[in-house]
C-alpha cells in the first residue's frame, strides 16, 4: 500500500467510525491541541495533538479514534461520599448497552473519602473501569506521582474486553482540594494505546491547578 | 454474548406457584432416557414418546438427539444451529475465556464422563464471568461460568449442574424454546433463522430461557447422569439449598432482580422433587455405594483460580452475596487463611462505618486459619495508615515488601512508610 491509498483508507474508517458514533451517542467536538484546557473545575492540560471530545454520563472524555478503540477519561471533582456508577457506554458490536445497577447494587458501592491512601484511590478506580467497560482489569505499578503541585499517584494496567480484545491503560490523579481529580488512559492493542503514549505521558505531566 | 449477573439461570430459585404432576416431568428421563443413554433398550421407550404433548402447549413431538448427530442445513434446527456455530467462533476466541491451568481439562473430563456416547458432541468453555451461571447453546457449546464454578463446593456439585445443561441438548430444548416463541408477530425472526440472517443478542437470550418443564426434564436428566456416572444424586438438592444460601431470601422474593427467576421452577418445589427422585433412583439401584464427592480434587483444581474469582466479584461490588459465599466457603474448610483475608478485603474495599473493625477481625482469623497471602500486610497497614497510626502501618508494609520484594505497587507503598515522623 503506497502512501497515499495508505491515507485514504485511514481517513475512510476515520469517517466511517465517526458515523458511527454520531447515531450512537453525544456529538463530538473537535479538541484542538494547546496549552492550558481546563478539566473540571481544579485543573488545566497541556495537549500536544488533537482529539475528539465527548461526554460518558456526566464524564468529559477524548478519543483518537473512537472510544472503543482508545479513551482518555477526565474524571475530575469527585467528592466525598461519592460512588462511581457505570457509566451507560455505546452500543457496541451491537451487544446491547449495559442495564444500569440496581439500587442494591449502588448501595454497596464505595464512596470517594478524600482520607484515601493512593491504593484505594486505584482499587476505587480499576473497579469502576472493570464495570463500567465489561473488562477484566489487571493493575500493574502503581507510583507517586507529581500531580499538579500535589503529591499523588499514578498506575498502569492491563486489560482484556469481553470480546477478546486486549490493551493497556495509564493514569494519573491525586485529591486536590478534598475532591478527587483522575485522568486515565486506555487504547486497544497493537495501535491504539502505543500510537498516543507519549502524547498522553506528556498530557499527565502537564496538569496544573487551574486558579 | 449476554451475562445474567449473579445469575441463576442454572434454574435457580423462581418463585411461582407449582402445581401437582409436575414431578412426573422430572421423573420422566429417568423412567424413559433417550436409547443412545438407555442401559438396557427395553426400558427405553420410543423417543419419540418422551416429549410431553400436553404440557405449556407444546403441539409437536420431537426426538432426541443422537449421538454424532447434526441437523439438516436449511432446516429451522440447521439454522439455529449455524448462528449457535458462529457464536461459538466468538465465545472461543473471547479474552475471557480460561485456557491456561487444569481447570478446562478437568470440566472437560467430567462432562465426557456424564455425557457418554455424546462426549464428542459438547464443547466445554471455561470463561472468566461473574454469577452463578452455566448454559448450554444448542449445537453443543456448554458455557460454565467462574462465578459458578466458584459457588459450588464439589466436582460431585458441579457434575449435577453439567448433567443438567447435558439434558437441555440431549432433549433439544433450545429448538422447543425457538417453535413456542416463533408465533406471527415474529415470523421474520422465524425467517432470519433460515436465512442466517445473524441474530440479536436477544433473540438468543430467548433460546437460553428454557421452559420451567424443560428445566424439570434437564433436572431429571442431571440426576440420571450423575448417578450412572458415580455421584450421589441427593448432591442436587444440595446444590439449590447451597445456592439459596449463597443469593440470600431477599433476593429469591424479589424476582425480578434475575432475568431467568420467572421462568423457573420455585426453589422449594425443586429441592423437594429432587430429593424424591434421588431416593427412587437410590431404591432402585442406581446410585453407587460409596459416591464420588470429589470434595478435595475440586478444592486443589480450584486452589489457581479462587483469588482471581474473588477479586473480580469485589470489583463488581457485589459485597453482601459475596460476604454469604465467602461465608459459607470458610465454613467447607479447605483454604481458610485466604477465604478469611478475602472477608476482610469485602469490609475493607466496602468503606462503610464499622468496616475497618470487621476487616481486622477477619484478618486476624486469617492468621489463625494458617497463612494468609503477603497482601493481608499491605491490607492492615492502610487500615492503620487510615487511623493514622503509622508504626504499625509502616511495620504492615514493611512485612508485605519483605514477603512480595518485587510487588508493582513496592514504590507506592514504601512512600507511604514512615508517613507521621
Ligand atoms: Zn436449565
Amino acid at each position: 500500500m503506497n502512501a497515499t491509498t495508505k491515507r485514504h483508507f485511514k481517513s475512510g474508517a476515520v469517517a466511517v467510525a465517526l458515523l458511527l458514533l454520531a447515531s450512537a451517542c453525544a456529538p463530538y467536538q473537535l479538541q484542538k491541541a494547546g496549552t492550558n484546557i481546563s478539566v473540571g473545575s481544579e485543573i488545566k492540560v497541556d495537549s500536544t495533538i488533537d482529539w475528539n471530545k465527548s461526554k460518558l454520563d456526566a464524564i468529559e472524555y477524548w478519543t483518537a479514534d473512537g472510544p472503543d478503540l482508545n479513551i482518555l477519561m477526565f474524571m475530575t471533582d469527585i467528592k466525598k461520599k461519592q460512588k462511581l456508577k457505570r457509566v451507560s457506554r455505546p452500543v457496541v458490536n451491537q451487544q446491547a448497552p449495559e442495564e444500569p445497577e440496581s439500587k442494591e447494587e449502588i448501595e454497596s458501592l464505595t464512596e470517594f473519602d478524600p482520607d484515601m491512601t493512593p491504593i484505594e484511590i486505584i482499587e476505587y478506580v480499576a473497579d469502576f473501569i472493570e464495570r463500567s467497560f465489561k473488562m477484566q482489569v489487571d493493575v500493574g505499578t502503581i507510583e507517586p506521582h507529581q500531580f499538579a503541585d500535589t503529591a499523588g499517584v499514578r498506575f498502569q494496567f492491563d486489560f482484556v474486553q469481553d470480546n477478546g480484545l486486549m490493551g493497556h491503560g495509564v493514569g494519573a490523579g491525586a485529591t486536590i482540594e478534598e475532591k478527587l481529580q483522575m485522568i486515565f488512559f486506555m487504547g486497544v492493542e497493537p495501535y491504539y494505546y502505543e500510537n498516543y503514549e507519549a502524547s498522553v505521558e506528556a498530557l499527565l505531566n502537564s496538569v496544573k491547578r487551574d486558579s | 454474548m449476554i451475562v445474567f449477573r449473579t445469575g441463576v439461570i442454572l434454574c435457580a430459585l423462581a418463585a411461582a406457584a407449582c402445581q401437582s404432576n409436575k414431578l412426573d416431568v422430572y421423573r420422566k428421563p429417568i423412567n424413559t432416557p433417550s436409547a443412545a443413554l438407555a442401559e438396557d433398550s427395553t426400558k427405553a421407550s420410543p423417543t419419540e414418546e418422551t416429549e410431553t404433548t400436553e404440557s405449556e402447549g407444546y403441539g409437536y413431538r420431537l426426538s432426541d438427539i443422537t449421538p454424532a448427530q447434526r441437523p439438516t442445513t436449511g432446516t429451522v434446527e440447521g439454522g439455529i444451529w449455524y448462528q449457535a456455530d458462529k457464536a461459538e467462533v466468538k465465545i472461543a476466541r473471547s479474552g475471557k475465556r480460561i485456557k491456561d491451568g487444569p481447570l478446562p481439562a478437568y470440566v472437560e473430563k467430567i462432562v465426557c464422563t456424564l455425557a457418554g456416547p455424546y462426549c464428542d458432541d459438547i464443547r466445554v468453555y471455561v470463561v472468566r464471568t461473574n454469577g452463578f451461571n452455566a448454559s448450554m447453546m444448542p449445537n453443543g457449546a456448554l458455557i460454565v461460568q467462574s462465578g459458578f464454578l466458584i459457588r459450588v463446593r464439589s466436582e460431585a456439585q458441579l457434575a449435577t449442574v453439567l448433567g443438567h445443561e447435558i439434558g437441555h441438548y440431549l432433549r433439544r430444548h433450545s429448538l422447543k424454546r425457538t417453535k413456542d416463541t416463533v408465533t406471527g408477530a415474529n415470523t421474520a425472526a422465524w425467517v432470519g433463522i433460515l436465512l442466517g440472517v445473524p441474530l440479536g443478542p436477544q433473540v438468543f437470550a430467548n433460546l437460553r430461557e428454557f421452559s420451567r418443564d424443560h428445566e424439570r426434564e434437564a433436572d431429571g436428566y442431571g440426576l440420571l447422569l450423575m448417578s450412572r456416572a458415580g455421584y450421589d444424586p441427593r448432591q442436587a438438592t444440595w446444590v439449590w439449598d447451597r445456592l439459596v444460601r449463597i443469593v440470600g431470601p431477599e433476593a429469591i422474593k424479589e424476582r425480578k432482580r434475575y432475568n431467568f427467576m420467572a421462568t423457573h421452577p420455585t426453589s422449594p418445589e425443586r429441592s423437594k422433587a429432587l430429593r424424591i427422585i434421588a431416593n427412587e433412583l437410590e431404591e432402585r439401584g442406581d446410585v453407587a455405594a460409596e459416591p464420588i464427592d470429589g470434595f478435595v480434587e475440586y478444592q486443589n483444581v480450584m486452589a489457581e483460580y479462587r483469588a482471581d474469582f474473588i477479586e473480580d466479584e469485589i470489583a463488581d461490588g457485589n459485597f453482601d452475596e459475596l460476604e454469604r459465599l465467602l461465608e459459607i466457603l470458610i465454613g467447607d474448610g479447605e483454604n481458610r487463611a485466604e477465604l478469611l483475608f478475602y472477608r476482610g478485603e469485602i469490609f475493607r474495599r466496602r468503606g462503610k462505618k464499622k468496616d475497618p473493625e470487621q476487616a481486622m477481625f477477619a484478618y486476624n482469623r486469617a492468621f489463625r486459619a494458617g497463612t494468609p497471602p503477603p497482601e493481608i500486610h499491605r491490607s492492615i497497614g492502610l487500615i492503620h495508615f487510615k487511623l493514622k497510626e503509622f508504626d504499625q502501618a509502616t511495620e504492615h508494609f514493611a512485612k508485605y515488601l519483605e514477603l512480595k520484594p518485587d510487588a508493582k505497587d513496592a514504590s507506592i507503598v514504601k512512600s507511604m512508610m514512615g508517613a507521621g515522623t
